[in-house]
Protein backbone atom coordinates (compact mmCIF):
# COMPACT_ATOMS: atom_id res chain seq x y z
CA UNK A 1 0.00 0.00 0.00
CA UNK A 2 2.69 2.60 0.84
CA UNK A 3 4.43 1.40 -2.68
CA UNK A 4 1.50 2.38 -4.11
CA UNK A 5 0.84 5.78 -2.61
CA UNK A 6 4.79 6.44 -3.44
CA UNK A 7 4.45 5.74 -6.89
CA UNK A 8 0.78 7.65 -7.27
CA UNK A 9 2.45 10.72 -5.15
CA UNK A 10 5.81 10.67 -7.71
CA UNK A 11 3.23 10.38 -10.75
CA UNK A 12 1.47 13.29 -9.57
CA UNK A 13 4.27 15.39 -8.76
CA UNK A 14 5.41 14.66 -12.56
CA UNK A 15 2.29 15.63 -14.00
CA UNK A 16 2.72 18.99 -12.12
CA UNK A 17 6.04 19.42 -13.01
CA UNK A 18 4.71 19.58 -16.70
CA UNK A 19 2.01 21.49 -16.00
CA UNK A 20 4.07 23.76 -15.15
CA UNK A 21 6.81 23.73 -17.28
CA UNK A 22 4.16 24.86 -19.93
CA UNK A 23 4.06 28.18 -17.92
CA UNK A 24 7.85 29.06 -17.88
CA UNK A 25 9.45 30.85 -20.90
CA UNK A 26 13.20 30.41 -21.60
CA UNK A 27 15.34 32.81 -20.02
CA UNK A 28 17.15 35.83 -21.31
CA UNK A 29 20.40 34.49 -23.20
CA UNK A 30 23.44 36.93 -24.47
CA UNK A 31 23.69 34.54 -27.47
CA UNK A 32 20.12 34.80 -28.98
CA UNK A 33 20.19 37.90 -27.90
CA UNK A 34 23.09 39.42 -30.33
CA UNK A 35 21.72 37.09 -32.89
CA UNK A 36 18.32 38.01 -33.29
CA UNK A 37 20.00 41.56 -33.61
CA UNK A 38 22.26 40.71 -36.17
CA UNK A 39 19.36 39.21 -38.03
CA UNK A 40 18.02 42.52 -38.16
CA UNK A 41 21.10 44.04 -38.84
CA UNK A 42 21.48 41.87 -41.83
CA UNK A 43 18.09 42.50 -43.38
CA UNK A 44 18.20 46.66 -42.54
CA UNK A 45 21.89 46.10 -44.53
CA UNK A 46 19.97 44.72 -47.38
CA UNK A 47 20.39 46.80 -50.47
CA UNK A 48 17.66 45.80 -53.18
CA UNK A 49 19.02 47.53 -55.83
CA UNK A 50 22.08 44.95 -55.85
CA UNK A 51 21.23 40.94 -56.42
CA UNK A 52 19.20 39.48 -53.44
CA UNK A 53 20.59 35.94 -53.33
CA UNK A 54 24.15 36.61 -52.07
CA UNK A 55 23.54 39.28 -49.29
CA UNK A 56 20.11 36.96 -48.46
CA UNK A 57 23.34 34.73 -46.99
CA UNK A 58 23.97 36.49 -43.98
CA UNK A 59 20.58 36.55 -42.87
CA UNK A 60 19.72 33.26 -43.36
CA UNK A 61 22.85 31.72 -41.81
CA UNK A 62 21.82 33.74 -38.57
CA UNK A 63 18.74 32.65 -38.96
CA UNK A 64 20.05 29.01 -38.99
CA UNK A 65 22.54 29.73 -36.37
CA UNK A 66 19.66 31.14 -33.59
CA UNK A 67 17.55 27.95 -34.40
CA UNK A 68 20.39 25.34 -33.94
CA UNK A 69 21.60 27.22 -30.69
CA UNK A 70 18.55 26.82 -29.32
CA UNK A 71 17.62 23.50 -30.30
CA UNK A 72 21.66 21.95 -28.92
CA UNK A 73 20.46 24.29 -26.20
CA UNK A 74 17.57 21.86 -24.80
CA UNK A 75 13.92 21.52 -24.79
CA UNK A 76 13.16 25.19 -22.63
CA UNK A 77 13.71 27.08 -26.07
CA UNK A 78 10.95 25.90 -28.01
CA UNK A 79 9.08 28.81 -27.53
CA UNK A 80 12.01 31.17 -29.52
CA UNK A 81 12.33 28.17 -32.05
CA UNK A 82 8.69 28.27 -32.68
CA UNK A 83 9.03 32.53 -32.49
CA UNK A 84 11.59 32.77 -35.31
CA UNK A 85 9.84 30.09 -37.25
CA UNK A 86 7.84 32.33 -39.07
CA UNK A 87 10.77 34.75 -40.25
CA UNK A 88 12.31 31.48 -41.45
CA UNK A 89 10.07 30.35 -43.84
CA UNK A 90 9.88 34.23 -45.47
CA UNK A 91 13.21 34.31 -46.06
CA UNK A 92 13.60 30.64 -47.27
CA UNK A 93 10.89 31.64 -49.96
CA UNK A 94 12.49 34.70 -50.67
CA UNK A 95 15.98 33.10 -51.20
CA UNK A 96 14.45 30.13 -53.08
CA UNK A 97 13.04 32.69 -55.31
CA UNK A 98 15.46 34.74 -56.11
CA UNK A 99 17.92 31.98 -56.23
CA UNK A 100 16.40 30.31 -58.86
CA UNK A 101 18.17 29.40 -62.77
CA UNK A 102 16.84 32.78 -64.71
CA UNK A 103 15.42 34.68 -61.85
CA UNK A 104 15.47 38.75 -62.63
CA UNK A 105 16.05 40.78 -59.75
CA UNK A 106 12.58 42.84 -58.76
CA UNK A 107 13.44 45.56 -56.91
CA UNK A 108 9.61 46.04 -55.71
CA UNK A 109 9.51 42.47 -54.58
CA UNK A 110 13.00 42.77 -52.97
CA UNK A 111 11.85 46.06 -51.06
CA UNK A 112 8.32 44.49 -50.13
CA UNK A 113 9.81 41.18 -48.68
CA UNK A 114 12.39 43.11 -46.72
CA UNK A 115 9.68 45.17 -45.25
CA UNK A 116 7.46 42.13 -44.03
CA UNK A 117 10.95 40.05 -42.80
CA UNK A 118 11.85 43.70 -40.86
CA UNK A 119 8.78 43.86 -39.57
CA UNK A 120 8.84 39.95 -38.15
CA UNK A 121 12.73 40.16 -36.87
CA UNK A 122 11.48 43.71 -34.65
CA UNK A 123 8.75 41.82 -33.27
CA UNK A 124 10.96 38.63 -32.43
CA UNK A 125 14.06 40.45 -30.92
CA UNK A 126 11.15 42.27 -28.89
CA UNK A 127 9.80 39.05 -27.21
CA UNK A 128 13.49 37.71 -27.31
CA UNK A 129 15.41 40.70 -25.14
CA UNK A 130 12.05 41.13 -22.97
CA UNK A 131 12.68 37.82 -21.03
CA UNK A 132 13.59 37.38 -17.60
CA UNK B 1 -12.76 42.07 -45.90
CA UNK B 2 -12.99 45.09 -48.43
CA UNK B 3 -10.04 47.62 -49.57
CA UNK B 4 -11.95 50.17 -47.41
CA UNK B 5 -12.20 48.21 -44.35
CA UNK B 6 -8.22 47.47 -44.86
CA UNK B 7 -7.76 51.47 -45.26
CA UNK B 8 -10.24 52.26 -42.29
CA UNK B 9 -8.05 50.30 -40.18
CA UNK B 10 -4.94 51.51 -41.51
CA UNK B 11 -5.47 54.82 -40.51
CA UNK B 12 -7.09 54.14 -37.63
CA UNK B 13 -4.60 53.99 -34.21
CA UNK B 14 -4.75 50.37 -33.68
CA UNK B 15 -0.97 49.85 -33.75
CA UNK B 16 0.20 46.63 -35.06
CA UNK B 17 -3.16 46.12 -37.27
CA UNK B 18 -2.88 49.13 -38.76
CA UNK B 19 0.73 48.80 -39.58
CA UNK B 20 -0.10 45.23 -41.01
CA UNK B 21 -3.38 46.82 -43.00
CA UNK B 22 -0.58 49.30 -44.58
CA UNK B 23 1.34 46.84 -45.63
CA UNK B 24 -1.66 44.66 -46.83
CA UNK B 25 -2.74 47.66 -49.33
CA UNK B 26 0.73 48.24 -50.40
CA UNK B 27 0.98 44.87 -51.37
CA UNK B 28 -2.18 44.57 -53.48
CA UNK B 29 -1.72 48.46 -54.77
CA UNK B 30 1.83 47.08 -56.82
CA UNK B 31 0.18 43.54 -57.55
CA UNK B 32 -2.66 45.58 -59.42
CA UNK B 33 -0.04 48.20 -60.70
CA UNK B 34 1.67 45.17 -62.47
CA UNK B 35 5.00 45.67 -59.63
CA UNK B 36 4.25 41.87 -58.40
CA UNK B 37 3.74 39.15 -60.13
CA UNK B 38 0.34 36.64 -58.86
CA UNK B 39 2.89 34.03 -57.25
CA UNK B 40 5.22 36.94 -55.36
CA UNK B 41 1.74 38.80 -54.29
CA UNK B 42 0.32 35.37 -52.69
CA UNK B 43 4.19 34.82 -51.47
CA UNK B 44 3.75 38.13 -49.34
CA UNK B 45 0.09 37.59 -48.40
CA UNK B 46 1.41 34.02 -47.01
CA UNK B 47 4.08 35.78 -44.92
CA UNK B 48 1.14 38.27 -43.41
CA UNK B 49 -0.57 35.07 -42.60
CA UNK B 50 2.55 33.86 -40.70
CA UNK B 51 2.67 37.39 -38.80
CA UNK B 52 0.26 36.45 -36.82
CA UNK B 53 1.54 32.96 -35.75
CA UNK B 54 4.60 35.08 -34.79
CA UNK B 55 2.53 37.84 -32.80
CA UNK B 56 0.69 35.01 -30.78
CA UNK B 57 4.18 33.17 -30.02
CA UNK B 58 5.68 36.57 -28.86
CA UNK B 59 2.57 37.19 -26.78
CA UNK B 60 2.75 33.99 -25.38
CA UNK B 61 6.32 34.60 -23.73
CA UNK B 62 5.90 38.03 -22.88
CA UNK B 63 3.03 37.02 -20.92
CA UNK B 64 4.95 34.04 -19.39
CA UNK B 65 7.91 36.72 -18.58
CA UNK B 66 5.58 38.89 -16.61
CA UNK B 67 3.82 36.13 -14.77
CA UNK B 68 7.67 34.96 -13.78
CA UNK B 69 8.92 38.15 -13.04
CA UNK B 70 5.46 38.98 -10.79
CA UNK B 71 6.39 35.61 -9.16
CA UNK B 72 10.15 36.27 -8.60
CA UNK B 73 8.89 40.14 -7.20
CA UNK B 74 6.85 38.64 -4.72
CA UNK B 75 9.25 35.84 -3.52
CA UNK B 76 10.88 38.74 -3.41
CA UNK B 77 8.92 40.44 -0.55
CA UNK B 78 7.60 37.53 1.22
Amino acid sequence: MKKLLLIITVLMLQGCAVALSSYIPSFWDDNQSAKIVDVRLSLERLDCSQPQALQLKPVRDNIAWFQLYSESKGSRQTDVIKLTQPLSETVEEWYKRVSAEGYRDNKIYCQMKQKIAEEQAARAAKAILGRF
Amino acid sequence: MSMEQLHWIAGSDKGWAATRAAMTIAITEQYQGGGLDRSEYEEMLRDLVRMDQLDSEADDIELKTMLVTAIYAVAQVA
